[in-house]
């Protein structure tokens, strides 16, 4: 069966032009648009069992700069959510779409608590990795074709996606109760959990607690040459993260001098972090930089894995959440932000393994966090900021630790 | 027609990507193409990527062919069992395989090397899953089962009579096998060797997790950049490498199939396929196949098993792994609180990938291999242009298309989308296995057909399709099994409702490193569900042959 070349032709025209018309229809999706708005907000709240008060006062301009003074005077835990927002979720029906780094088979524990708490609220809740959800809010965002409400995913992550405009600020009352260290000032990224990091080791290879480092900078101790693990830096998961906060700055010579005997311990580098706690608990390595939640899971198990935080320090790997513009349900979405933040969200989070930045719930459910710890979100000082420069690490690390 | 829209847009969408820096600019550049090209970095990642690719190609090819050969033309012993056996590897995702190898042959903890020490007394490790031998090895393994669903289909449609008349004339067997079987599957050897090596250089996981960061990739690197830089730009100009590549070695198949009459057997005669007595070369091949089978799936799955039935997986001196074992991680697997969707979502996407891409990729192979004019060409290359692009980066083109084009964009989020993109992604490997086949089929049944006045609708599923029994069961097996373990690309189109088994197990592997034994689990009761996609289509259209 022969083809003509003049069905040929058409058959590329037709190709052509609906290329052409999805060319088009990208263009106009996103064109630059100035806006200028004064937006005042203030809100008063007073409840909850604890008496806490929350003032909150938002003003800006231009759609995108936030100022904001915070008020507030607290005493205990507990809380409660903005009744005009819980209306405002009802009016719109209750719906809203949620990207998120986490198991989707965990979701049913969490639906079956935030349900019990907002009966009217659907999530269609989607479970992607860290790359992923960038990836389709980002491209969502650029195509006019917003699906995602609300987004939870690693730091790093979510710090891409503000320069695109593809996320909205927004003040979280329930935020300002949490003594978490890591609140983002211009109000785009809403801590939610986080995952503690620490020194894991192999217990049948080392038995003599002694000998294990004392503070991070003792991975660099020779005796640990060709057995210890963590994951590759570049990729800013763990291991970049954690030596960004203790170098601070990538020009730091003392800093870079012991990334290189570090180096020089010859280590195994993984992937992922969860490779490396697989590397410790199967025996490839004796040390490593794990996190909080894998020893807990294998723990349970009776896997031969030891955990700790180093230093004075705790430091965590913080999973925020953040709003999306042009949410198809915003209200909902600020009402689902806000109760992963609170007391009850806290709860949900840590019966699935993973430590809220709620601290007091967290200290109660994860005994490896004393009560009161401070929880420190990684890089967070660091000078380029990882989160907002991350290409100054990225380089600094694959020059060391290559290839 | 309408399909090859879906095959062109997503590559255009990525070749536009690598000329703006964000996908809804115009400031066009060339920057990105040439740092992709000129960077001191892309040399040895193309130096890695094509020794990968290419010399585990040429392993699997040759494993396969002479298994689909010993299947297909000769007496040996266990054929019903036998003819299974490479399908397997299908039923295990690749990131639990890639674990399998490491506990086999770590240079520490690797079951085998610890077994060798043990008995042989030998202190250094002889196997070393974390180089590039073993990368090799891993992907050559893996890359058996759609090497031998291809050529078994190519040599079961092929008329055994030029054969006979080779024995008969006094050739014997390897004279029979070196100069007329050999010849006549070129073809379809070719063209798994070029699948096999777009495949094998477009692929990551096993540089990602077994290569660990010492034998990075393109593939690896272009991963590094969309999900930890997000520099889509750059990794779409990577890609325009795989581009080119594969254009390479599409015209250089073209190039040697262009005479396709050369390669008939199939003709309007009567004739079935004659067997080969091996004699008492019936046991050494029994042994081959055997062993291929023992390496490329036994021994991972046995593996994944015993990983499944121990609380956790640890090895040490003195140290007894399974002196526990148990079941709970079945139960914990079971129990998973979205285990009975995914799987049903998982049987539904397989199966409706599976029949509708082979039966897309019988006509646009008849079109193909039947069409005489110059636009052939054309279409050959945009049968192959999904392949093009390592799956990270092509998912970035199909999540495009879907949102911009109008009409499209109203059925994104929802299980449509993950069928749709399914059918792209597997069709060009479909359109391999039955364009193989058809190669091997005369004109002179259709034209018979056609004389007698059936039409082509009518005559297509009568005459033509019988023929091509093999590569249609094969394809189907082949795309059924993999939509089923690997969503690679599609993943990224997931939504609500649409969870897989796969994505459950990539979820918990991801997400708890501690749950490994239950990512065993999960991974066990996968290869048996997908054994039966593999099973059922092999027996339903199975071809007799006179010993």
């Amino acid at each position: 069966m022969a083809l003509s070349r003049t069905v040929l032709a058409v058959i590329v025209i037709v190709i052509l032009a609906i290329a052409g018309i999805g060319a088009y229809t990208l263009s106009v999706a996103n064109s630059t648009v100035t806006v200028s708005t004064t937006v005042t907000q203030v809100t008063t709240v007073t409840q909850g069992t604890g008496g806490q008060t929350v003032t909150v006062t938002q003003s800006g301009t231009g759609g995108q700069t936030v100022t904001q003074t915070v008020t507030q005077t607290a005493s205990g835990g507990g809380g409660g959510i903005n009744q005009t927002l819980i209306a405002l979720s009802k009016a719109e029906g209750g719906q809203v779409t949620c990207y998120c780094v986490m198991d989707t088979g965990d979701w049913p524990t969490f639906n079956a608590i935030l349900t019990k708490a907002f009966p009217w609220i659907h999530v269609n809740y989607v479970g992607l990795s860290p790359g992923d959800i960038v990836t389709r809010a980002k491209t969502e965002y650029q195509a006019g074709h917003v699906q995602a409400d609300i987004l939870v995913d690693s730091q790093p992550a979510l710090m891409q996606l503000i320069p695109t405009g593809a996320l909205t600020p927004y003040v979280s009352q329930e935020e300002y109760l949490n003594n978490y260290s890591g609140i983002d000032p211009t109000g785009y990224i809403h801590p939610i959990f986080g995952l503690p990091i620490g020194l894991i080791w192999n217990t049948n290879l080392v038995k003599d607690n002694t000998t294990l480092p004392t503070s991070w900078y003792g991975i660099a101790d020779s005796q640990w040459k060709g057995k210890l693990v963590f994951d590759d830096p570049s990729t800013l998961n763990l291991a970049g993260p954690l030596f960004s906060s203790l170098g601070v700055s990538t020009t730091n010579q003392s800093f870079i001098n012991w990334l290189n005997q570090v180096k020089a311990n010859n280590p195994i580098i993984t992937s992922s972090a969860g490779d490396a706690y697989t590397d410790v608990s199967t025996g490839q390595a004796a040390i490593g930089l794990g996190y909080l939640n894998d020893f807990v899971g294998g723990q349970a198990s009776g896997a031969p894995v030891g955990f700790k935080s180093l230093g004075n320090t705790f430091y965590i790997s913080p999973v925020p959440g953040a709003l999306t513009t042009n949410a198809p349900h915003p209200y909902t979405a600020r009402l689902l932000l806000e109760w992963f933040q609170s007391y009850s969200g806290a709860v949900a989070f840590s019966l699935t393994g993973r430590t809220p930045v709620f601290g007091l719930v967290a200290s109660h459910y994860f005994p490896a966090i004393p009560e009161g710890t401070a929880l420190v979100a990684m890089g967070a000082n660091s000078s380029p900021n990882m989160y907002v420069n991350g290409t100054a690490w990225v380089n600094l690390y694959t020059s060391i630790f290559g290839p | 027609m309408a399909i090859s829209v879906f095959f062109i847009l997503p590559i255009a969408f990525l070749v536009y990507g690598s000329f703006v820096p964000a996908i809804n600019s115009h400031a066009f550049t060339t920057s990105f193409i040439v740092q992709a090209f000129t960077s001191p970095r892309t040399w040895p990642l193309l130096v890695n990527t094509l020794e990968y690719g290419l010399v585990s190609a040429a392993i699997a090819v040759a494993i396969a062919a002479v298994y689909a050969w010993l299947l297909a033309r000769t007496d040996i012993p266990g054929k019903s069992f036998l003819k299974f056996l490479p399908l397997f590897p299908l039923t295990l995702p690749m990131v639990v395989k890639a674990f399998a190898w490491i506990f086999l042959f770590s240079p520490t903890i690797g079951l085998v090397n610890n077994a060798i020490k043990t008995v042989t007394g030998i202190q250094f490790p002889v196997f070393n899953i974390y180089s590039m031998a073993g990368l090799i090895f891993a992907n050559a393994a893996g890359g058996i089962p759609l090497a031998f669903l291809m050529i078994e289909a190519s040599l079961l449609s092929m008329d055994s009579a030029l054969e006979d008349a080779s024995r008969t004339t006094g050739g014997g067997g390897i004279a029979t096998v070196s100069r007329v079987t050999l010849p006549l599957l070129t073809p379809a050897i070719v063209s798994v060797f070029i699948l096999e090596a777009l495949i094998g250089v477009e692929s990551f996981d096993y540089p990602f997790i077994l290569g660990r960061n010492q034998i990075p990739t393109l593939a690896t690197e272009v991963y590094n950049l969309v999900n930890v830089t997000y520099n889509y730009a750059l990794a779409s100009a990577y890609g325009i490498m795989f581009l080119i590549m594969t254009i390479v070695l599409i015209t250089l198949y073209l190039w040697y199939v262009r005479k396709s009459f050369k390669f008939v057997t199939v003709t309007g005669k009567a004739s079935r396929p004659t067997l080969f007595r091996l004699g008492q070369w019936k046991w050494p091949a029994l042994l081959f196949c055997a062993a291929a089978m023992l390496v490329a799936f036994f021994l991972p799955f046995a593996t994944i098993i015993l990983v499944s039935l121990v609380p956790f997986y640890t090895v040490a001196p003195g140290y007894n792994t399974f002196a526990v074992l148990t079941l709970n991680n079945y139960v914990k697997a079971i129990h998973q609180p979205l285990f009975l969707q995914a799987t049903i979502n998982s049987f539904e996407l397989a199966i409706g990938a599976g029949v509708l891409t082979t039966l897309i990729a019988a006509v646009m192979s008849y079109l193909l291999v039947k069409n005489r004019s110059r636009s052939k060409v054309v279409f050959d290359y945009l049968s192959l242009l999904p392949l093009s692009f390592p799956g990270v980066v092509y998912a970035l083109g199909l999540i495009w298309t879907f949102l911009v084009i109008p009409g499209l964009n109203g059925i994104y989020g929802t299980t449509w989308v993950m069928l749709i993109a399914l059918i792209v992604v597997w069709l060009p490997y479909s359109i391999r296995f039955m364009t193989n086949s058809l190669l091997q089929v005369a004109d002179e049944l259709e034209e018979a057909a056609s004389v007698a006045g059936s039409t082509w609708l009518r005559r297509f599923p009568r005459v033509t399709l019988p023929l091509l029994r093999s590569g249609f069961a094969n394809s189907l097996v082949y795309v059924m099994a993999d939509s089923f373990r690997e969503l690679g690309a599609v993943v990224l189109l997931s939504n609500a409702g649409s969870i897989t088994l796969t994505v459950l197990i990539l979820d918990l592997f991801e997400n708890t490193a501690s749950a490994l034994p239950t990512v065993a689990a999960l991974s066990t009761l996968m290869t048996i569900m997908i054994s039966f996609l593999i099973v059922i289509p092999r027996v339903i259209f199975r071809q007799r042959v006179r010993v």
